[in-house]
């Protein structure tokens, strides 16, 4: 078994993540009930809420919060860190398992949120094709943003899960989804940029990072990969006994 | 181990401890927050040094993971991947430590410390006892020519224990470098030729296991002796210079000695010549702590 393999199945088989998958799954059934009984009219309102504001500010926030953190939290509360480090692996490779692990987690478990927005924007009378592009993209690349920030915080701080859901809950899904002073200065605003891709840029219907969508995608990307250099920097640094 | 310290805000953990460990086993004594843990510890790279210098198989095992191509750990921490079955724990770590061929490397591993048959089963199933030979088997898959062992036998019954105690010593007789530690110095000695013995994060002692051992009955003791007549047995004992001080009170006698053995082979007969009825006789200060504690002061080096 690979060390990525280890990190899937140590965050995955895990009653906690299948009650967290509940929180995706149910704004999944939301937007599905949505988009097969509202009025089409007023169908790319409530896209542009779930998806925006709910999806990529929060749902997807707080999975990866919880995921992320705990890619590294699981194994050094679990005591099992002790012998994931001693092991000859270089450190950047378990960083870089355990991120794609939390990132592959993470739009996994958030899938069913994905599924039901995309129907629901689909229906929208926006380009269907768009309205799908955006979203997954939107979707994965925000993940691996949120992913790769937690991770780090997990590594900086033992109280890695409450600092980030105070960030979540706060900057992301407050203050910096609805202040227009902040709209440069968060994951999620690169991520609704690129679920803004279906409307002119002028008319996006939410607040999002004032750059092009490539652009927002390469941030989140280039956010990712100092997450991980970040990350592996400091992994050497961790008290492993706890 | 050169100068080492370790200290956690104010807490010092470990003070300024040298030493250095060659092939066979060298049992790490001490009582239960001496410091054992965290020498373990740095030396497993799992943790920095305040100050001094660690090498092991000529690297710093904080930053060069290779090391652990050479190195087994059975680390104190009770964790295992519960989801995982013991082969799969071991296999997948034995490759991450560059074993070619991690399959047959598990399989050596698991039979060598008894776990064959439940080789296939999940670890959440597990005994405590078959989690230490699941974190032993690990240790020994990419046949490391040096291992860190903390606390090995904790948690096994006597019978895995009795098996634990030989599968240390033959390490040792393979010609690897094994250091074993725990709070029981009857428990290390049967292991180890050589024992480091760690008091309050301080090497205080080194060298032989007889040679510790005789450190510990030589120390000086306190006794209370339950007898008819303390003053009376107080004065002949110091007659006979067995104790240095006596202390008296209406039915017990407390001694100090430097001679335990000896008091405990004249006590008897003085007692009998003199028909006093001894009633009891019980040591004071017996836990490790206060072995350890004399040993601070009185015994800096055996061998050093």
């Amino acid at each position: 078994m690979s060390m990525f393999g280890l990190a899937l199945r140590a965050l995955l088989l895990r009653g906690r993540t299948l009650g967290l998958a509940l929180l995706p799954l149910l704004v999944g059934i939301v937007a599905l009930a949505i988009a097969l009984t509202a009025d089409p009219e007023d169908l790319e309102g409530v896209y542009a809420t779930l998806g925006a504001d709910l999806l990529v500010s929060l749902v997807i926030a707080l999975v990866a919060l919880v995921l992320g953190v705990n890619a590294f939290d699981d194994e050094r509360e679990g005591g099992t860190l002790p012998l994931l480090m001693a092991t000859s692996t270089a450190r950047w490779r378990i960083v870089g398992a355990k991120l794609a692990a939390a990132w592959i987690s993470t739009v996994l478990v958030c899938v069913p949120a994905v599924v039901g927005c995309g129907v629901l924007g689909s229906r929208a009378g926006l380009d269907a094709g768009q309205v799908w592009g955006s979203l997954v993209v939107a979707a994965t690349a925000s993940s691996a943003g949120y992913v790769a920030l937690f991770v780090v915080l997990s590594l900086l701080s033992r109280r890695g899960l409450l600092i980030g859901l105070t960030y979540v809950l706060v900057w992301e899904g407050l203050l910096a989804t609805y202040a227009t002073a902040l709209k440069n200065l968060s994951v999620g605003a690169y991520g609704r940029r690129i679920l803004g891709a279906p409307w002119s840029t002028d008319a996006v219907p939410f607040q999002a990072a004032d750059v092009g969508t490539v652009a927002a995608a390469a941030l989140l990307v280039g956010l990712s990969a100092v997450g991980a250099v970040v990350a592996a920097r400091r992994l050497p640094h961790v008290n492993a006994t706890g | 181990m050169d100068g080492v310290s370790k200290w956690y805000g104010d807490t010092v953990a470990l003070s300024e401890v040298s030493f250095s460990l060659e092939p066979g086993v060298t049992g790490l004594l001490g009582h239960n927050g001496a410091g054992k843990s965290t020498a373990l510890a740095l030396l497993a790279g799992y943790i920095g040094t305040s100050q001094g210098t660690v090498r092991v198989l000529g690297k710093d095992p904080r930053t060069d993971p290779s090391v652990h191509e050479g190195l087994g750990v059975v680390p104190d921490a009770e964790g295992l991947w519960a989801f995982l079955s013991a082969r799969q724990v071991v296999q997948m770590l034995a490759s991450q430590r560059g074993v070619a061929e991690p399959g047959a490397a598990a399989a050596s591993a698991l039979d060598r410390v008894g776990l064959t048959a439940a080789a296939d089963r999940k670890v959440a199933g597990f005994s405590k006892g078959m989690r230490q030979r699941v974190k032993l088997a690990q240790a020994l898959a990419h046949e490391p020519s040096v291992l860190l062992l903390d606390e090995p036998l904790n948690g096994l019954d006597p019978a895995q224990r009795r098996l634990d105690v030989e599968l240390v010593r033959d390490l040792g007789a393979e010609g690897r470098t094994v250091l074993v530690s725990s709070h029981l110095l009857s428990e290390v000695e049967r292991m180890a030729d050589r024992l480091l013995v760690v008091v309050n994060g301080r090497l205080v002692a080194e060298g032989t296991a007889a040679g510790i051992r005789d450190l510990m009955t030589d120390r000086p003791r306190s006794l209370r002796i339950t007898v008819e007549q303390p003053r009376r047995l107080g004065g002949l004992l110091l007659a006979e210079g067995l104790v240095t001080s006596v202390v008296v009170d209406d039915v017990t006698l407390t001694v100090l000695t430097e001679q335990a053995v000896s008091l405990a082979t004249r006590l008897p007969g003085l007692a009998r010549e003199h028909g006093l009825l001894l009633r009891r006789v019980q040591p004071l200060g017996e836990d490790l702590e206060s072995v350890f504690s004399a040993l601070t002061s009185a015994a800096r080096g055996v061998g050093r």
